[in-house]
């Protein structure tokens, strides 16, 4: 295992391969600075990228990109008050009242910093995982495998906010788009309506842009004028360093619940900063949290750059993405010839690892090329969103057309763009909807090999009974888990 | 627009979508077929308890007079259009020229940008584009004036 990683450690650092690990770094802290555009998008916008691209390229691109967004989304909650992604809410209730103070500096070299520390400690855990793993899903055959698809699809009932109705439909709406194009126990197409682009099923990279980035353009032009522009950026990095390294202790304790909380898909962005903010509200002493206190800053900001690490062990060893990012890094791994599962820690074991040393180095790059250039970046929130759409409108384009280079790509991404976008305003959930889509052919194949093979036996098995029961237990814990972060989101901060 | 009857009017779409693949679903082989009908008798059996729910609640909403949420349709209209110009624009005359006068039009008349920052803008976009291009080798939508 050592060895591997020594191995997967000299091909992280191959100079190709550092380039677009940087590259990545580059668009996730801008993408995470951005208001209103989230690790969705920008997955999203990477995808089409990565076709064909060598895994490791592929994947330092990614996982470069994932690991900084919430170093970049630092930005504009402590300076505007606006949360840059949703996992940087709970860093407002203390960053922006830091920065009306003038202590925008310290307030963002402390998060910097407990980023760094956390996304390093995310990638620790990822990598001691794999030992415990290896052996249980290795064992794992078609009825195991299909069960492990059931709980990523219970995933959709989570992500739906308040509505799990609407969740539950709307994945189910993606499993229908995911099933178009062949059959895989038969060879015979369904709902092609004789069109020869649809045979081969509807792009992922395509579905995944319109549903997400789609909206998210028009919604940045309908409510352009929202940035504000007040917060001043004075010296005091160094001191929001020396007040992290003072609260060490916090910094740890977050990072482990932001780790734990990555573990359980569904969970992870909006929830994880408001339950390490709670826990930090009530195990530090002496706290005036909520007034520009600087822990309020640290607790959140340790905590959703380790949830990273902590979240790619669902996705990456069982297959089961637990957000809408991790749904598309899953259909990365496809488009780059992986396949997530059993195959991450045999076979494609050193592109685990790679993925892991990546992380490391890209939460530790991010953190100080953000406090290196926290002037010149910062500028870049205030930029409104109707000078920043015309150009990503481009991006999108160019990106969608890339997928099977048709004009029904461009087609389907209008298409599903405007779905997206009707489900945007009337509040139904986007990620469930690419969470069946991504699911559905697994699914669909080990369902129909589980069948052939085992009868209805293969019900009575007992690793299928104890990942039925694992669903039952993370649909109503997450429901209680979200319910005890909401209560700090509306107010619970005295 | 009120936004219930919107979400109505939506749901309804997707009662329809998911009963229409039945149908479709049913000419399929039995072997192609239990998926994706399986499915869509999910959905459609779902979207219509959301639907009655919904317009019950609604039903009751009006008899209380609750306040309604309207949505403005107008303004993203408006921007839908920009997109679908865009593209009717690189399905005439290629990407190129068609990203090249989308950016002189949107920056100046939607983004109140200068003609000097326009311009700067407009040439760095499609250095990156032509850059991008080779880099990766990237297609580009063909179009009717074959450019």
């Amino acid at each position: 295992m050592i060895e591997s990683a020594i191995e997967a450690l000299f091909i992280v650092l191959d100079p190709s391969r550092l380039v677009y690990m940087f590259i990545g770094i580059g668009i996730g802290v801008v993408v995470g600075l951005l208001p209103g555009l989230s690790g969705t998008v920008g997955m999203s916008l990477m995808l089409p990228f990565v076709f064909g691209l060598d895994p490791y390229v592929g994947m330092a691109l990614l996982i470069g990109m994932i690991a900084v967004i919430h170093t970049g989304d630092t930005f504009p909650s402590i300076l505007l008050g606006i949360p840059g992604t949703s996992g940087s809410q709970a860093t407002i209730m203390d960053g922006f009242p830091l920065a009306k103070r003038g202590e925008a500096s310290r307030a963002m070299g402390a998060a910097f910093f407990c980023s760094m520390i956390g996304g390093v400690i995310g990638g620790i855990a990822l990598y001691l995982t794999i030992p415990f793993a290896r052996p249980l899903i290795t064992s794992f055959s078609s009825p195991e495998l299909f069960m492990l698809t059931m709980l990523g699809l219970s995933m959709a009932g989570l992500l739906a906010g308040k509505s799990p109705l609407k969740g539950i439909i709307s994945g189910i709406l993606g499993l229908l788009i995911g099933s178009v194009g062949s059959a895989p126990a038969v060879p015979e197409y369904r709902y092609t309506f004789d069109t020869l682009y649809l045979t081969q099923g509807v792009s992922l990279p395509v579905v995944a842009m319109a549903i997400f980035a789609f909206p998210i353009i028009i919604t940045m032009l309908t409510n352009k004028g929202s940035v504000a522009n007040h917060a001043t950026l004075q010296s005091g990095i160094l001191k929001g360093v020396m007040d992290a390294l003072k609260n060490k202790f916090l910094v740890f304790r977050s990072a482990v619940i932001g780790v734990l909380i990555g573990f359980i898909p569904g969970l992870g962005g909006s929830v994880v900063d408001w339950i390490a903010y709670g826990a930090g509200q009530k195990t530090v002493k002496n706290n005036h949290f909520g007034k520009g206190d600087i822990r309020g800053v640290i607790a959140p900001e340790s905590a959703n750059n380790a949830k990273e690490g902590g979240s790619l062990v669902p996705t990456l060893l069982f297959g089961i993405p637990g957000s809408g990012t991790t749904a598309i890094l899953l259909g990365g791994l496809t488009l780059m010839g992986l396949e997530a599962g059993p195959k991450m820690l045999t076979t494609d074991l050193s592109v685990t690892l790679s993925i892991v040393w990546t992380l490391v180095f890209a939460n530790v790059f991010g953190a100080l090329l953000c406090m290196i250039l926290v002037r010149p970046i910062s500028k870049i929130s205030f930029v409104p969103g109707e000078k920043i759409v015309p150009f990503l409108l481009v991006l999108l384009v160019i990106g969608a057309y890339q997928s099977t280079m048709s004009w029904g790509d461009l087609i389907i991404f209008v298409m599903i763009g405007l779905l997206g976008y009707v489900m945007t305003i009337l509040d139904w959930p986007r990620p469930p909807l690419l969470i069946g889509f991504v699911l559905a052919l697994p699914a669909e194949r080990y369902y129909w090999i589980s069948i052939e093979r085992y009868g209805w036996e293969w019900i009575t098995n007992p690793i299928v009974i104890f990942l039925a029961v694992i669903i039952v237990v993370l649909l109503s814990g997450g429901a209680i888990m979200k319910r005890f972060s909401k209560d700090y989101e509306q107010g619970g901060i005295n | 627009m009120n936004k219930d009857y919107l979400n109505l009017i939506f749901s309804g779409f997707l009662f329809i979508l998911f009963t229409l693949a039945i149908i479709e679903a049913l000419t399929f082989s039995k072997l192609a077929q239990f998926f994706p009908l399986y499915i869509s008798i999910a959905g459609s059996v779902l979207t219509l308890i959301y639907l009655i729910t919904e317009v019950y609640k609604l039903y009751k909403q009006k008899v209380k007079e609750g306040e309604q949420i309207k949505i403005s349709l107008l303004a993203p209209l408006r921007y839908i259009g920009w997109i679908l110009g865009y593209l009717v624009l690189i399905y005439i005359g290629g990407l190129m020229l068609a990203t090249a006068i989308f950016l002189i039009l949107f920056l100046i008349l939607e983004s109140r940008m200068n003609f000097i920052h326009t311009g700067i803008s407009i040439i760095a976009v499609l250095i990156g584009i032509s850059l991008l291009s080779s880099a990766l080798d990237i297609y580009w939508p063909t179009n009717l004036l074959g450019l």
